[in-house]
């Protein structure tokens, strides 16, 4: 290995830089505003960086695999980044540097974890990625709600790393390796088969696929909107490309009839459970956040569904379809923390921000998947590859759900753009958020996060008829 | 007499089972946490043991061992100063108290 192989690692060394920044933000200009603004400058540069690294190395002796899927996911983590800390510098109110440098810590875990091709890398970047998360949720200490589910996240989600770190021990005994080449679980009989499922129990939590979903309502609901829009979208492309990683490895691995039946069974009945309970959950929402926890539920559920078919298409459809999601429903999000936290707070949204009323049907009609939009691009490549593979009864469901998500996000649409202030109710539920008092100088800085919109916005529209070339990217990595 | 691998699986095994049970059933969140332990405890056990029957001329194992130690004891000291700031705003640390949000 060269020196080049060691600059594929400069991204991350351009996150640390940003996270010691945003900690040291007291003794360095511009205080808070200043370490997001730096944060998402590095952030860009970074996504820049991982977009002409060199792929197909492995580096520091193996324990990572730089691919053409890890580097477009590695890519679209880092300008996620960027949106949420341009956002976050514009309007984010209050003390936030530390949720500058832990989103950031969280990213570059995220960034670690679909680029590890060992087990022991694997699990320490998925805990980097969600540890951060645990603290971002319950953020603010005065918000009681935010807390309760903190720690309910907290609880759940160490249980699940703890069973998929126990699946992994008996992975590392079967292979007599942990390195991702040798997962050969096949010839172990059931005891490799609970190894994997123990594994999967993990990545389901990690991406709030059901039957492992429960904390992903409350988590979102008790946090403030512009942190659900980060912990919602980036940890999620993580872990759907680092389930699309494993599949592969080890499904190419282990090649018996039997495991790989099986397997693929697993995640069949993940995927369906998913669409089925998220679909219905979402529905009977009020809750801004409720709704797009569920809506995750229900994404989780489209993405599993190509895994099943493992090829060459259908994983570059995921790994674009994940960041069109993120996109979205970071997006989505982050035009609703300006408002309160029910869809009912939306209600006069174009009237007081047209702009932003307008953004936000386009995130929602993206996330239904209407034609001109990047949701509709990104799943139609994911439906056809599962079609191709043979699994039409599974995108059958998944059109189903889609439908049925149109209810939910056109009451977005509705409350922003239909609905007429109702003003007495108005008064007497509006939501009375503490803040803990702006510690910097009260500069205009709003302009940073109309711009975070307008890029997202802009990505979304203009993404969709780029996916061919996006999946050509992946496919065929020479240029 | 020998001491196998499969006598360490086992004693491992019933450790992780003792701890998740802890986990589903108590109610305090300090026992969960300890129960969390416990299982973390349980994985430490596997990784030592599976190095020392299997790859017996390779550290790999062990160096697992240690980065599981140093995420668990992180997540321990993540989820006291999570349980420490919700006992001073709602004066509980019971699981099932904490049901302000629903659905």
């Amino acid at each position: 290995m060269d020196i080049h192989g060691y600059l594929t690692f400069l991204p991350y060394a351009v996150l640390l830089v940003a996270v010691a920044w945003a900690l040291f933000a007291e003794r360095l200009p511009f205080g808070d505003k200043g370490a997001a603004g730096v944060g998402a400058l590095l952030s860009f540069v970074s996504a820049v960086i991982f977009v002409k690294a060199e792929i197909g190395a492995y580096l520091f002796g193996g324990k990572i695999l730089f691919t053409a899927d890890a580097r477009f996911a590695c890519a679209g983590i880092c300008l996620l980044t960027g949106i949420w800390l341009l956002w976050t510098a514009g309007r984010a109110q209050g003390r936030i540097r530390e949720a500058v440098a832990l989103g950031l810590l969280a990213s570059m875990g995220s960034c670690l974890m679909v680029s590890a091709s060992d087990l022991i890398v694997m699990v320490l970047g998925i805990e980097l990625a969600t540890m951060p998360a645990y603290v971002l949720i319950g953020y603010r200490r005065n918000r009681v709600n935010g807390l309760e589910g903190a720690i309910k996240y907290f609880l759940l989600s160490v249980l699940a790393s703890l069973l998929m770190i126990y699946g992994v021990t008996f992975m590392y005994g079967i292979a007599k390796s942990t390195s991702f080449g040798a997962l050969n679980m096949a010839n172990a009989g059931s005891l490799g088969l609970v190894a994997v499922l123990l594994l999967f129990v993990g990545i389901f939590a990690k991406i709030s696929a059901a039957p492992f979903h429960y904390w992903a309502p409350d988590a979102y609901e008790g946090a403030e909107s512009w942190i659900v829009a980060y912990v919602s979208s980036v940890p999620k492309i993580a872990g759907i490309v680092l389930a699309m990683r494993l599949v592969n490895f080890i499904a190419s691995a282990s090649k018996t009839a039997v495991f790989q039946d099986t397997f693929s069974t697993i995640l069949i009945i993940a995927a369906v459970a998913s669409m089925a309970l998220g679909s219905f959950a979402a529905l009977t929402q009020r809750n801004t956040k409720r709704v797009m926890a569920y809506s995750g539920v229900v994404n989780a559920g489209y993405m599993l569904m190509p895994l099943v078919v493992m090829s060459a298409s259908s994983v570059a459809s995921v790994a674009v379809y994940s960041v069109f999601y993120g996109l979205a429903s970071m997006g989505l999000l982050l035009v609703t923390a300006s408002e309160g936290g029910e869809i009912a707070d939306l209600v006069g949204l174009s009237k007081r921000r047209p702009a932003a009323a307008w953004a936000l049907a386009i995130f929602a009609l993206s996330m239904v998947g209407v034609p001109p939009m990047a949701g509709f691009f990104g799943k139609f490549y994911m439906f056809t590859s599962t079609v191709k593979g043979g699994h039409t009864w599974l995108v059958i469901v998944a059109t189903i759900a889609s439908i049925v998500s149109a209810f939910y996000y056109m009451r977005f649409v509705k409350a922003a753009f239909f609905d007429q202030p109702a003003e007495e109710i108005k008064q007497a539920e509006a939501p009375v958020v503490p803040v803990e008092p702006a510690i910097d100088e009260p500069v205009r800085t709003t302009f940073l996060a109309s711009t975070a919109l307008v890029i997202c916005t802009t990505l979304v529209v203009a993404l969709g008829p780029l996916s061919g070339f996006l999946l050509e990217w992946i496919l065929n990595p020479t240029w | 007499m020998q001491v196998g691998l499969e006598a360490f699986l086992l004693l491992s095994a019933a450790l992780f089972a003792i701890g998740l049970y802890g986990a589903i059933s108590k109610k305090s969140t300090i026992a969960i946490l300890m129960s969390l332990e416990i299982m973390s405890i349980a994985i430490s056990l596997n990784l030592v043991a599976i190095n020392r029957f299997v790859t017996p001329s390779e550290m790999t194992g062990w160096f697992f061992t240690v980065f599981t130690m140093v995420t668990s004891a992180a997540e321990v000291g993540i989820g006291l100063g999570m349980l420490i700031a919700i006992y001073r705003r709602a004066h509980t640390s019971e699981v099932s108290d904490l049901d302000e949000m629903k659905g």
